[in-house]
């Protein structure tokens, strides 16, 4: 079975169900356009990410739309899916994305024939590619939140170039920082986190533990002062049937900051082996992904940021000159 | 002129004088420490076995140190503990809201292992509270409370022990205090030779009778078990004394233990010295007139001694300096010119009394070339302690009379002298 062509506004649009069920790029120059027609999100993803890894211009630069009747289903498993294309078109209409087609198929019959990649090395490549993209859509390198990321953040389309979730994380960020700091990137503020410093993890779990074991099985108890006699105890002291009752002096605790005040905090390990009384308790990390368990001042901190193609970068970008720049 | 000082007008004006004070500071002070020097060597081997009886139990002490903004205190602490003779110490600080790096300071120490635990109340809550919260964690079967600023000579703390194997049933050994900063100002210079007299050899005295009432908060050690019966230190100013007599009305005797030395740092400014004194002598009229009023009861749980303690105290502390600011009226109503000759004459006979004073506590001085050192400062210290402390003494307790100025002293905070006035604390 073949996915049909019908034609929109003019534009010859291919509807993808067969080629997204069996993973098979269709032919790009016999379509403007393509247009996701299946409601698997997993496989969607599949298919985007075989198009994005594409060598050929014609296929990664082609506009290509999910549909909003299928947007639920999608967002159950990935609510990043349209990070990956064009976005949502509702009803096959599609006329208010007619200039970015028209410019990106403009910009393909400009350059496809110049786009070989085969004296590339594969950084070279994913900076083109990158260029490619995001100058004929006019958009932002946009970081999102996403659980399913190793650090929380992510940048899905450029990590799609990657086949494992670490070297996502590690290339795509070398790759940004080394165009940013040649000019041809800018970018601006967005978020800073902390992240595992043995496997850049951010899935991060943060409990106080016992300075002496290192256990996190506490006991956190309030200390108590009572004004009245000046006995000073923790909370259990005070416990008398369903009163506080102060056991120096018998009287009762009625009002907070006139009978009594809560001047600190005290923990108790409940390691049995150690028993350990503190108050001041260091907090440890601990990476759900790797397991280390570490002290937070042994997180990476990283920043977080928005990029945008400079001029200085569209030159660069259009007329292909990383290969002599970057060596 | 001076035909009038007959006997009859020197007694007329100041009979207090013979009757009482030479008595009282000389004859009665100097017998006394004859009694308990020559008591104290033929009881060596006693005091031996006291000490061997410590040594083998070798129980564990804890040194408690409550404070508000001691962090700069704490490294000779630290050191003056380690060199103690004493081994088996738990050194526990206790941070009192400190408004400086105090917590920084003590948790670093704390984390090295040379405070075994640093204990932090992150609202200020009074010297008593401090303490409490250290009393509630503190291990050891005697606990030692002690100011940060104090030191301590290296056999202090195994003295201050002593007296808990040498004497059945002690609740409490006061420790003695000498002033360490004596040569900083005149003020403290003075404080030195009242120290020597109203410490050093005044508490031998009243512990030897069986009246010693007043553990200073600088150095002093208590069985842990007792802190725990009366529920420790109650609301200040004066609450080391108030301690002390909570342990005496349990009956337990409370030791003054003069070979256990601890150098305190005296305030340098008479402003200063005159704020610590109001605040100290206001305490005993909150104390010893108005909370702990049942110990004048002649009811079912009088008790002599304590009577007795509180008596001598009030009497030479409160009732004669009422009759001193009245006879200081009188004479310059009745005869101002005969002050002339009388000012002078008494003044003598005071800087005789002084000397005299002065000689015992040479003998018992440890280090008699640092007390003679002092010796041209006697001829001030009648105007010392004659007029300047009496006058503060008389000032405070007016004002604790009249106006309940011990509540209202910031050296407490404010919420809890408020609730220990609230309740007659």
């Amino acid at each position: 079975m073949k996915d049909s062509v019908i034609e929109i506004h003019g534009k010859k649009v291919l509807l993808l169900e067969h080629a997204v069920e069996h993973d098979v790029l269709p032919d790009p120059d016999a379509s403007d356009i393509w247009v996701i027609n299946h409601a698997d999100g997993d496989l969607v993803r599949r298919f985007l990410r075989h198009i994005i890894r594409s060598k050929n211009v014609k296929i990664y630069l082609k506009p290509v739309f999910l549909q909003k009747e299928f947007k639920d289903l999608y967002s159950i498993k990935d609510k990043h899916l349209k990070e990956l294309c064009d976005g949502y078109v509702k009803g096959l209409d599609i006329i208010e994305k007619i200039p970015l087609i028209e410019h990106a198929l403009k910009f393909i019959d400009k350059y496809a024939h110049k786009r070989n990649f085969s004296d590339f090395t594969d950084n070279n490549f994913y900076i083109q590619k990158t260029f490619d993209y995001y100058y004929t859509r006019k958009k932002r390198i946009t970081p999102v939140l996403n659980r399913q990321a190793l650090t929380g953040y992510s940048y899905p389309r450029i990590e799609s170039y990657f086949a494992n979730t670490r070297d996502a994380f590690v290339t795509s960020r070398m790759l940004l920082q080394e165009v940013y700091t040649n000019g041809w990137l800018s970018r601006s503020y967005v978020d800073t986190s902390h992240i595992c410093h043995s496997c850049s993890s951010g899935f991060l779990n943060y409990r106080e533990v016992c300075p002496k074991c290192s256990g996190h099985n506490l006991k956190a108890s309030t200390i108590i002062h009572h004004f009245r006699c000046a006995y000073v105890g923790v909370e259990k002291d005070f416990i008398y049937k369903d009163k506080m009752v102060c056991p120096k002096c018998s009287s009762e605790l009625k009002n907070l900051g006139v009978d009594y005040d809560k001047p600190g905090k005290l923990f108790n390990c409940k390691n049995k082996k150690c028993l350990h009384e503190f108050q001041d308790a260091p907090v440890g990390v601990h990476c759900v992904d790797c397991d280390t368990e570490q002290a937070p001042h042994d997180l990476v901190v990283r920043k977080i940021y928005e990029y945008e193609i400079t001029p200085q970068g569209i030159q660069v970008g259009l007329h292909m000159r990383y290969g002599t720049i970057l060596g | 002129m001076w035909q009038r000082l007959d006997w009859e007008t020197v007694m007329r004006w100041g009979w207090y004088i013979f009757i009482l004070d030479i008595p009282r500071f000389f004859i009665l002070e100097g017998i006394t420490l004859l009694y308990s020097r020559v008591k104290r060597m033929s009881t060596r081997s006693s005091w031996d076995k006291a000490a061997d009886a410590l040594w083998s139990e070798n129980p564990l002490v804890t040194v408690l140190v409550p404070g508000h903004n001691e962090g700069k205190h704490l490294y000779k602490l630290i050191q003056s503990m380690k060199s103690q003779t004493y081994k088996n110490i738990e050194l526990i600080v206790v941070d009192d809201g400190s408004t400086d790096n105090t917590a920084l300071i003590a948790r670093s120490f704390e984390r090295r292992g040379e405070i075994d635990r640093f204990l932090s109340a992150t609202e200020r809550g009074g010297k008593a509270s401090a303490a409490n919260l250290g009393l509630r964690y503190s291990k050891g079967t005697y606990v030692v409370h002690l100011d940060a600023d104090s030191s301590l000579d290296s056999d202090a703390i195994e003295k201050i022990l002593i007296p808990f194997y040498r004497y059945q049933n002690v609740g409490a050994v006061g420790g003695n205090l000498m002033v360490r900063n004596e040569e900083q100002s005149l003020t403290a210079t003075m404080q030195f030779l009242e120290y020597l007299q109203s410490i050093n050899v005044s508490r031998i005295v009243l512990s030897q009778l069986g009246i010693y009432k007043l553990i200073s908060g600088a150095f002093g050690a208590f069985p842990k078990n007792v802190l725990d019966r009366v529920g420790g230190w109650d609301v200040g100013p004066g609450l080391d004394g108030d301690l002390t007599v909570k342990i005496r009305k349990l009956n337990y005797r409370i030791v003054f233990e003069e070979e256990a030395i601890c150098k305190t740092h005296v305030p340098i400014t008479w402003r200063a010295l005159t704020k610590q004194r109001l605040r100290w002598s206001r305490s005993l009229v909150r104390f010893r007139i108005r909370k702990h009023k049942d110990i004048w009861m002649p009811d079912k749980h009088f008790n002599f001694s304590n009577f007795f303690s509180f008596f001598e105290n009030i009497f030479f502390g409160l009732i004669l300096d009422a009759f001193w600011v009245y006879y200081m009226i009188k004479i310059i109503l009745v005869d101002p010119q005969f002050l002339l000759i009388w000012f002078p004459f008494k003044y003598s006979i005071y800087v005789m009394l002084a000397s005299g004073q002065f000689l015992y506590s040479i003998a018992i001085a440890k280090n008699k070339y640092q007390v003679w050192s002092k010796v041209l400062y006697l001829p001030l210290y009648p105007i010392y302690m004659g007029y300047y402390m009496r006058i503060v003494r008389t000032i405070a307790y007016i004002d604790e009379f009249l106006f309940f100025d011990s509540y209202k002293d910031p050296w407490n905070p404010n919420k809890t002298s408020q609730k220990a006035r609230e309740n007659n604390m």
